[in-house]
Formats: structure tokens, sequence, C-alpha cells
């Protein structure tokens, strides 16, 4: 078969005003998370993403600015989500039941990590425990094993880190995914249109560079 | 106040997959169709232009478009015995999860027991498996969740043979290593639970 032509077409962008170049995360000043929680989540972040050799971390990714812009969406705010009563406790196959929003799960699910870590961790916030000490407390909440007042351990664990996989994977025109550093790390090519011609290809990787929203080439 | 509109042959409800097909059927046969859907207004230019269509966030995450469950949802149960509850966010009711071989063979708590080792099914004696299969069972339900799960009796509906494949299958299935069962061992149970049968 020949594969000769690709037709790498680059997307034009339908809003070229929020796809615009966007500041480096250090720049990024935070509108909807407080100091507390920005520093929390600095720390947590990266132990769910931490970067390696084979990939970018979440911080360096942008995903902090991800969640602050992510936080203040109707999405975020329990906009698709049916969140009257009545509240009842039923198992786990009924899907969460209780009554908080997306960001306010965050909220609640900081306040309640960095009190317990105060508590129980000689008197330090989560943030500012060495790595043994939080990668215990990440796995113990991974796991639901981790008591927190107001919410439970593995509901918030479980959204802090759909959350930071989508501002990691997530296009950058929301705020994350910097450089397209994630697509790039896993040979995904981005918003490219045509592969007609590599549908029948299964011997050779993909061979141009990932595309965005904003049509910049990674 | 009601608005009247001109009649028409066919009025399809829900323009999904199938209303989609039977207005192309019923538009080539020569009728006058209206297809109805709720939700906000869309076209295939602005709403679906390319490449904005493809963000993963907005269309898997947000369901930009599908409609909210925050206007209208439904309640669901596992059992008449249950307490109907909400279904709050999208994908979060899972009918197939971890149903017998349908998933992975792990413990899907508190609902299904894990397969992967599980005694009942490794059993050298195995009629207490056969019974399940061919008798159904039920969870007992409790305060947390009140739901009895179970499944149903597959005696009439599975043949010695059927019933004694399938049971095969999950014995030597995500790291089983017990023997295989044969129609003949079925067949026995079947007919102990007949004749223990209470009448009624």
């Amino acid at each position: 078969m020949a594969v000769v032509t690709l037709a790498a077409c680059s997307p034009h962008s339908t809003d070229a005003g929020d796809a615009a170049t966007s500041p480096t995360h250090d720049d990024y000043k935070p509108r909807w998370f407080t100091a507390a929680e920005w520093t929390f989540l600095h720390a947590a972040c990266d132990r769910l993403i931490p970067a390696d050799d084979i990939g970018p971390g979440a911080i360096e990714s942008g995903v902090l600015e991800f969640l602050d812009r992510h936080m203040t969406t109707p999405y975020a705010a329990g906009d698709i989500w049916y969140l009257q009563g009545p509240f009842i406790e039923a198992a786990p196959q009924f899907g969460y039941q209780g009554r908080l929003a997306l960001r306010d799960m965050l909220r609640v699910g900081i306040k309640a990590f960095d009190a317990h870590c105060v508590q129980s961790e000689g008197g330090k916030p989560f943030a500012e425990l060495g790595h043994p000490q939080q990668e215990a407390l990440r796995k113990s909440a991974e796991s639901g094993h981790l008591r927190l007042s107001d919410i439970s351990s593995k509901l918030f664990f479980d959204q802090l880190l759909a959350e930071t996989r989508s501002g990691y994977f997530a296009d950058p025109r929301h705020g994350g995914n910097k450089n397209m550093g994630s697509w790039k790390m896993i040979g995904y090519p981005g918003m490219r249109a045509d592969y007609i011609d590599w549908v029948g290809v299964r011997d050779k990787p993909y061979p141009l560079p990932p595309v965005d929203l904003a049509g910049r080439r990674g | 106040m009601s608005t009247t509109r001109p009649k028409v042959d066919a009025v399809i409800v829900g323009m999904g997959w199938t209303g989609a097909i039977m207005a192309k059927e019923l538009t080539d046969a020569g009728l006058d169709v209206v297809a109805l859907e709720r939700g906000p207004d869309r076209d295939t230019q602005p709403d679906f232009s390319y490449p904005r269509v493809v963000d993963e966030l907005e269309g898997s995450v947000h369901r930009k478009y599908l409609q909210s469950l925050s206007r209208e949802t439904v309640t669901i149960r596992h059992g008449v015995g249950g307490t109907a509850v909400p279904y709050r966010q999208m994908g979060s009711f899972k009918p197939g999860t971890g149903v017998g071989g349908a998933g992975n063979g792990l413990e899907q708590a508190p609902a299904f027991p894990a397969i992967a080792g599980n005694a009942s099914v490794l059993a050298p004696e195995s009629s207490t498996l056969i019974r399940l299969v061919l008798g159904g069972g039920a969870m007992a339900g409790t305060q947390a969740a009140p739901s009895r799960l179970g499944m149903p009796a597959f005696a009439w509906r599975l043949s010695d043979d059927d019933a004694a494949r399938r049971l095969t299958f999950i014995r030597g299935s995500w790291g089983n290593r017990a023997s295989a069962l044969g129609a003949g061992q079925v067949a026995r149970t079947r007919a102990d639970m007949a004749s223990t049968e209470t009448p009624r």
C-alpha cells in the first residue's frame, strides 16, 4: 500500500480569542482557589502526575491553571448533574448520591485533607510533608481508608484525579496540556482531521506532531 | 396556549439513530414527516463545525451535546424491594459492571463477589455452583445497600451442556484453574433439585 500523501490539514480556530498564547503556570494567578488550596493542589497534582523521563508532570503542564479555570465553568457548578433530593445512601452502582457539585467536592475535600494532615502529621498541611508521607496519604485516600470529615476520601481522590487527568490531556485552550506535552508523550495527533491514508497501516507510527484546536503544531 | 401546526403523515419523537432511519424511510416512501427533538436549537453550522466539535472536554466530560440531568432525570432501583434513587450523573449507573462473566472476574464490592479465586466457583464438589446457575440466587439486603442484588434462575434457559460449558469457562478463566464440568454433572444436580423441590 502506498502511503504517500497525508492530508495534514491544519484546522482553523473558531474562536481565536480564548486560544491566545497563555502564560506559563508560574505567571498564572488563581481566581477560584484560595492561596491555601492552591498550595495543596500544587503538591497533590505533582504526586498524581509527577514529571519523569517518560513525559511532563502535571505542574509544568499547567494542570493547576486548568483546574482554576475549570472550577468557574457551569459544569463544575453542577450544571449537568441532578443535585436535588431525595438524598439516600445507596450502593456504589447507583453513582454519587450526595449534594456536592464538583467545585464543592474539591473545596470541601482540600480543607478536610489538610485538616487531617495538620492533626495527624505534626501540625503540617499536605504540601509541607515529605514525598513518602504524601504517597502514604495518597494511597490511603485512593483506597478510601482515609477518614476525612465531611467527605469520602475516595470520592475526593477520584474527582481530583479525574480533573488532573482532564487538565493534563485536554486541549491547551482549557489551560493545561502546555505545548501539547501529554499528546506528544502518547503519540496522539490532536485535531488532525483526515487519517484515511493510515487506516490500514499497522507497522509504523503516525509521523506528524499534534495540532491543537487553535491550529498550533506541537 | 396551544399552537396548532399543519397536519403531517408521521411525527417522530426523538431524532436518534432509529428516528433518523425511520425518517429517511418514510420520506423516501413519499410521506410528510416531522421529527421532534428537545433542547436548544442546533445546526450543522456552527454547532458541529470542525475542529471545535471534537474537543473531548466539552464533548465527553461536559456532555455538551446531551440533555442536562439537572432539568430532567430518572430514578433507578435494582429490584421491587429496593428504594429508587435519582440518576445524578451521566454514566454513573453502569448496568454491565461486574455482572457475571462480562467483567474482569474481580470483585465489584459490595454487589458482586469475585469470580477469580472464588471458593464456590473452584470447589471440586461443584453442585453448589451448578445449583446457583440453575436456580438463581440473591444477596442479603442491608440498610446501606437495600437492593437484594442477585441473578435469575437459568434452568429453563440453559441445557445441561450449555450450563456445563459456561461453568467450565468461569472455572478456567481470570486465573482460575479448576477442572472442567460435564453435562452429566449438571443433569444430576438438576434431577436432585427437581426431587427436593417443595411443591406449591
